[in-house]
């Protein structure tokens, strides 16, 4: 674990990655603990303030403190990214293992569904689900899951697939193991590693996907604050102040730039081959 | 420019060095190689004996790791290891030509055998048009023995045979109609049905042409069916060179001798193939006497202690062994 | 010869043209079990809260809500594939009509951005391959990965603020004046480069890997022994093998491009499907937001075909080994 933290630090891509999502998972977890300015604070006096020392950040349409308002969305933006990743990660694995592991007869269905969710661009099929089912935090984490998921299933299907070719494997089902014996102790332990890099890297996805909808009002909604929201609301004021719309737009960058750049460190230093396009 | 009796080819200490992961490579320590115009020459030796290197130093194209290279090559007259990029270029598919070993991956997949050969005689021949270097690629498939040619011209590298791939190779080749060609084991990923052809082939063409080839091989037997002159080389020296039919009947180098004894036994069933014992040595390291010392059978205090010079024994013949 | 490439390419054409229309399928049973999955009184649902019940009980007729789910989706299915979409349930209108009056901006500004990208893009990758470790290759490097993180509608809205707003060079609302030709282009900058910068990044690495790659295999070594000039090397040969990877991934990121699209529409108030989507969306106008995910999925669909297949015209060996391949995977 040393060996991959060091090598992720060694560029300084990496380290700043590093820095970035640290930065942004303590913000995300103390949000909620220690609140120096509520998010929620109205004071109307104090509306599109530039940065000071009262607010880092300056000040909203409302008044509200932007800081306080960018650190809540960090809460929600990652609770959106984690859960997703994790309901897409354990769904797509399991999926993908049945279908490597079962007869062609269902096999064959779960890659069209696969095939026919991926044919979703991922935001217009959370767009299409989120007018049926409404907005929301939970909502918004569970549709965007659900686009990941063929995502994690072919790479989950396709590393059974090569892993079932190893030696050990196949000594063990000479040995008599039963298949989901197997498939628990041995397969799934070895296909772990890149879909974990998988996951690392479809968090800044998720992240863009959930600002992308609550930025059109689908997403997270009001009063709580999202990274979307906070730009949504940015940039129904453009005409009175850019400050909060800049603010928030490079908050969301940032976080993203930094999530991308760590899954790419990430994969380097765990799992070289994965780099695309060889 | 060159008298009559010069040779085409003349290489003089030739020394190539590239940087491995421990510190620089010897690939070349010091060879000198006279090719004459219109000869076949082999040269043979182990993998790692620097065959393959000495074909890249002709033609100028080294792998990327080679940081030093020293000597002279000369063609007809000019020294190629002064000779700036352009000049190379200039050289390259049209007085000098290459075989590669692997026919597999040597030619382009994305476009037609045709479209790879047209370029190769519009390159030669700037102005030919399309047609007719299309027509001059035909005929010289159809001389490489490629049965329906014109419909081979409309087929991808990957629509063909081994074999025939190597035959397009081939082709290619003779049709710069090159001084020199250089054939780096162009037989040694074929099967032996096929390796026999592509044999017949280049016996065909040492009657037809007047290019001088350079023929690289592991496989002294397979030379002496067609070469008129060869080359072994062990450890990035020369060991022995003379005609062929000199070196075949009357091996002086022992190592020469070795490689014989190896492809006597080469065919016959039930015995297992006899190889030299040991391993050639690590061009990481520098040598203290004779290459081959270390697994000579004949080999004596004198034969480690310096470096043994080339000698020339008349006819032809010159070797590198304190024996002789 | 000619016969002996074509059988298989035949049947990979027709079994990729078969999975196509699968997904097709399959994609308008998904959009049809949203609209039976609604929670709830499903004319509440899609009508909204204030519908009168008079209005509610003749919408449930008109969109044939109280028949049995099978005979709906029959009729669902029978009407799309008649190219009827419905009607918008506030105008009437039908949807067909109001999709394809909003296609061709999005489909526009879409190739715009592609057109935008690739002329940047594989220039820069080249130059990168060619002069590895230059200013302009590290450079790239970084960026080219910023580009590719950063969300499309973020940069959008940068766009909007740095190039409208503060330094007040370009038009912010709109497609512009039907008319003129010239307006409308000039309208097109911004959406189309914000839109297009993460596909600079992601074309710009992907030729320089895959150029740098095939630079150093051994068909171009033979291309450099016969003295090719270097530029028909890189070009003429090595560039065609190096487009292969890179359109196979550009196929993949359509989707990403067309749901930037319905932002960036919506960011610079262009007319096009994301308008049309945000407007249903908000009038919980359901058939309307149906229609438009259909069209979006066919346009993704076919264009991932016409990706596939044009990929296949690039690379030779994949016309005889796909079928094969394809039935492994």
């Amino acid at each position: 674990m040393s060996r991959v933290l060091r090598s992720i630090v060694a560029r300084p891509s990496g380290a700043f990655a590093l820095i970035v999502v640290v930065t942004i998972c303590a913000m995300s977890f103390l949000a909620p603990v220690i609140d120096l300015q509520l998010p929620n604070k109205i004071n109307v006096t104090q509306r599109f303030e530039l940065p000071s020392a009262a607010h880092w950040l300056g000040t909203d349409h409302l008044g509200r403190d932007l800081f306080s308002r960018l650190m809540h969305g960090t809460t929600v933006a990652m609770s959106v990214a984690l859960s997703a990743i994790a309901i897409a990660l354990t769904l797509g694995t399991i999926l993908g293992i049945i279908a490597a592991e079962s007869p062609a007869r269902w096999e064959r269905p779960i890659l069209i569904i696969f095939d026919v969710i991926a044919s979703f661009p991922s935001l217009v099929l959370a767009l299409a689900f989120i007018a049926v089912l409404g907005p929301g935090l939970w909502n918004v984490a569970i549709i965007i899951a659900i686009t990941l998921v063929p995502h994690f299933g072919r790479v989950a299907r396709a590393q059974v697939l090569s892993v079932r070719e190893q030696p050990y494997i196949e000594a063990e089902h000479i040995l008599g193991a039963s298949r989901s014996r197997i498939a628990l102790m041995h397969t799934l332990p070895n296909i772990m590693g890149p879909l974990v890099i998988l996951a690392s890297m479809d968090i800044p996805v998720v992240i863009a996907i959930e600002a992308g909808l609550s930025f059109i009002g689908l997403g997270v909604r009001p009063p709580l604050a999202s990274w979307g929201t906070l730009i949504y609301d940015g940039f129904a004021y453009i005409n009175q102040s850019t400050v909060p719309v800049i603010v928030s737009c490079v908050a969301l960058g940032v976080a993203t730039l930094g999530f991308t750049l760590l899954g790419e460190a990430l994969r380097d230093a765990i799992d070289p081959r994965m780099r695309p396009a060889t | 420019m060159i008298g009559a009796g010069d040779p085409l080819v003349s290489i003089r200490g030739l020394t190539v060095e590239a940087t491995g992961a421990r510190g620089p490579v010897h690939m070349l320590r010091g060879m000198d190689i006279d090719i004459a115009p219109g000869r076949i020459v082999g040269v043979v030796g182990e993998s790692g004996s620097g065959k393959s290197t000495l074909a890249a130093a002709i033609i100028g194209i080294l792998p990327s790791n080679v940081t030093k290279v020293g000597g002279e090559i000369r063609f007809g007259g000019i020294d190629l290891l002064t000779l700036g990029e352009d000049g190379k270029r200039s050289l390259r598919g049209d007085r000098i030509a290459m075989i590669f070993q692997d026919p597999m991956t040597v030619l382009n997949p994305v476009f037609k055998v045709g479209t790879q050969l047209v370029d190769v005689v519009k390159r030669k021949k700037p102005g030919t048009s399309r047609q007719a270097a299309m027509k001059e690629a035909e005929a010289m498939l159809q001389r490489v023995g490629i049965s329906e040619p014109a419909a081979r011209l409309a087929c991808y590298p990957h629509q063909l045979s081994g074999g025939m791939r190597q035959r397009v190779m081939i082709a290619m080749a003779l049709l710069t109609n090159p001084q020199l060609i250089l054939a780096d084991e162009p037989t040694t990923a074929l099967d032996a049905t096929v390796e026999a052809q592509i044999v017949e082939l280049f016996r065909d063409l040492q009657r037809e042409t007047s290019s001088s080839v350079l023929f690289i091989s592991h496989h002294l037997g397979l030379l002496s069916e067609f070469c008129d002159d060869a080359i072994v080389v062990y450890g990035g020296l020369v060991m022995e060179t003379g005609p062929i039919t000199q070196l075949i009947g009357n091996p002086r180098h022992p190592y020469t001798a070795a490689l014989l004894a190896c492809e006597i036994d080469e065919g016959d069933s039930g015995e297992p193939l006899r190889t030299i014992p040991g391993a050639p040595p690590s061009p990481s390291a520098p040598l203290a006497g004779c290459a081959f010392a270390p697994r000579c059978t004949l080999v004596t205090d004198a034969c480690r202690a310096a470096p043994v010079p080339m000698k020339d024994l008349g006819g032809g013949v010159s070797v590198r062994c304190i024996r002789v | 010869m000619r016969g002996l490439a074509n059988a298989p390419m035949a049947r990979y054409l027709v079994s990729r043209l078969g999975t196509t229309v699968l997904i097709i399928f399959g994609s308008m049973l998904v959009l049809f079990s949203l609209s039976a999955i609604v929670p709830g009184d499903p004319a509440t649902t899609l009508l909204g809260p204030q519908a009168t019940p008079e209005y509610a009980a003749q919408f449930i007729e008109k969109m044939g809500l109280n028949l049995p789910i099978h005979e709906r989706l029959f009729l669902f299915f029978g009407n799309v594939l008649t190219g009827n979409l419905g009607e918008d349930v506030i105008t009437g209108r039908r949807v067909t009509d109001m999709v394809l009056a909003a296609l061709p901006y999005t489909v526009a500004l879409t190739i715009a951005a592609i057109g935008l990208a690739v002329l940047v893009g594989v220039p820069l990758g080249i130059y990168a391959a060619r002069n590895q470790g230059s200013k302009l290759d590290t450079l790239l490097a970084f960026t080219s990965v910023a580009f590719i993180a950063i969300p499309g509608f973020v940069v959008a809205i940068l766009l909007l603020v740095i190039f409208a707003i503060w330094l007040p060079w370009f038009p912010v609302l709109g497609a512009g004046d039907a008319n003129s030709i010239v307006d409308q282009v000039y309208r097109m900058i911004l959406p189309a480069t914000a839109l297009a910068i993460g596909w600079v990044g992601m074309i710009a690495r992907l030729v320089r890997t895959s150029l740098l790659e095939v630079l150093g295999s051994d068909f171009i070594r033979t291309s450099r022994a016969y003295g090719l000039p270097e530029r028909k090397i890189v070009y003429k040969y090595a560039l065609k093998n190096a487009a292969i990877p890179t359109v196979a991934v550009l196929g993949m990121g359509i989707g990403r491009l067309l749901g930037g699209a319905v932002l960036v529409e919506i960011i610079f108030s262009r007319p096009g499907l994301g308008r049309l989507v945000l407007d249903a969306i908000s009038t919980r106008n359901f058939p309307v937001l149906q229609g438009v995910v259909l069209v979006v999925v066919l346009l993704f669909t076919l264009t991932n075909l016409v990706v596939d297949l044009s990929y296949t015209a690039l690379d030779p060996r994949i016309r005889r080994g796909m079928a094969r391949t394809r039935g492994a995977t």
